[in-house]
């Protein structure tokens, strides 16, 4: 169990290999917390979108880059803080809602992280600070 | 991450050995896909059981798969867990994707649509002698060096005859692209209820729909709609999409053909 008011810190290089680190780190966390089996996972889920979409996007994939993130618990929510220094990418204003489309044809194949994440979190932000951009995913316990 | 494919009753079967389908071998999968489906294998089992997380990048490689099928084919999943489903559910694609619950049920449904989809029936009975079993041989061999397989009950569903067998001279078809209205010619190597294999000089694309015309002696004019299945070195495997029942009969008493049972069993009569 994660005692409140504590948090846990990751840096990892920004490289899409290295994304399930955080995944499988948030699953265990979530599911000390109580969370169950598919939550849990929903919730890793989240995670890794986020940082996929850091390293895509902010970083380019750009080598020897670096993704922090931090996890802090307090007594009624779960706070996700993601920080990097590529450029400016607040990839949250491409937000679309998730397709209804039954048309193979029609469906897309990408584009749809982002949709997960709001539907997977309980609050989602973006803030560029300095140099830095931030990112910070919530979810109430 | 691995995948390791096999071929069971004419089924590709892609089996994920590692746990995750994310961003980091979503590409690599996808490549790999695309390379069996030009390769001709378009009824694809993909068995999901050792997988517990698939993030949207793997989930859009999966949706691209079923695109590059299209209605040429079917893809059905196994093994989906329920925190994959949970995902599935949430991108509404539960409505698109086939699922089936383990190997079994997925062969089985791959295995009953396959006939359905391209018509091929087998009715007629002649006798076989039990030794020329081994001869009931690869009407449309898909060319797959990498690919190790299993079994081939589903290959063996139908006798070839070689075309030498037939006449003497050339067997030539006619071969109109219904798509295109472009026509060609072939000579068929050989020939079986369930297609035929011919070659060509002229340029044609795994998938492409042939209506061809042929006669077979004097008497009998073969009319039929194909799909091409494969293509090798100017060599076209083609299956009857809906073939006629007097095409059927005739190249049933033609080759000698036999009874499946719904096991796929051979019986003999």
């Amino acid at each position: 169990m994660i005692p409140s008011s504590s948090s846990i810190s990751f840096r990892i290089p920004a490289q899409l290999n290295n994304i399930c680190l955080l995944g499988i780190s948030a699953r265990a966390l979530f599911s000390s917390l109580g969370f169950g089996k598919t939550d849990a996972f929903q919730l890793e889920l989240a995670v890794v979108e986020a940082a996929n979409n850091i390293v895509l996007h902010a970083y380019q994939q750009e080598k020897n880059t670096a993704l922090d993130m931090e996890f802090s618990v307090t007594e009624d929510r779960v706070t996700c803080t993601f920080v990097d220094q590529g450029k400016p990418a607040d990839f949250l204003r491409e937000h679309q809602p998730i397709c209804r489309c039954n048309d193979l044809q029609l469906l897309a194949e990408n584009k749809r992280g982002i949709a997960l994440i709001y539907e997977i979190m309980d609050e989602v932000s973006y803030t560029r600070k300095e140099e830095d951009n931030v990112l910070t995913l919530v979810k109430y316990l | 991450m691995k995948i390791k494919t096999e071929i069971i009753n004419s089924i590709f079967i892609v089996t994920f050995e590692g746990p995750r389908l994310d961003a980091s071998f979503a590409q690599d999968f996808l490549n790999a896909m695309k390379g069996f489906i030009q390769k001709g294998h378009l009824d694809i089992l993909l068995d999901l059981t050792a997988v517990d997380f698939v993030d949207s990048t793997g989930l859009g490689s999966i949706v691209r798969c079923l695109k590059e099928i299209d209605s040429r084919g079917q893809l059905v999943l196994c093994g989906v867990n329920e925190m994959v489903l949970s995902l599935l559910q949430m991108t509404r694609l539960d409505k698109i994707f086939t699922r089936a619950a383990d190997r079994d049920e997925a062969l089985n449904s791959l295995s009953w649509q396959r006939p359905k989809r391209t018509g091929t029936t087998i009715s007629a009975v002649s006798g076989i002698p039990k030794e020329d079993e081994d001869d009931y041989a690869i009407l449309l061999e898909v060319e797959d060096a990498d690919v190790k397989e299993i079994a081939s009950d589903e290959r063996r569903r139908h006798r070839r005859i070689g075309h030498r067998q037939i006449l003497d001279e050339d067997l030539v078809a006619y071969c109109t692209n219904t798509a295109t209205g472009k026509n060609s010619t072939a000579v068929i190597l050989n020939i079986s209820p369930g297609g035929i294999l011919m070659i060509s000089t002229s340029h044609h694309s795994i998938g492409d729909e042939l209506l061809i015309r042929s006669s077979i002696g004097k008497n009998f004019k073969l009319k039929e709609l194909t799909v091409i299945r494969s293509c090798h070195d100017g060599e076209y495997g083609l299956e009857f999409m809906n073939p006629s029942e007097k095409t059927s009969l005739f190249l049933n008493q033609l080759t000698g053909a036999v009874i499946l049972e719904h096991n796929d069993r051979f019986r003999h009569f």
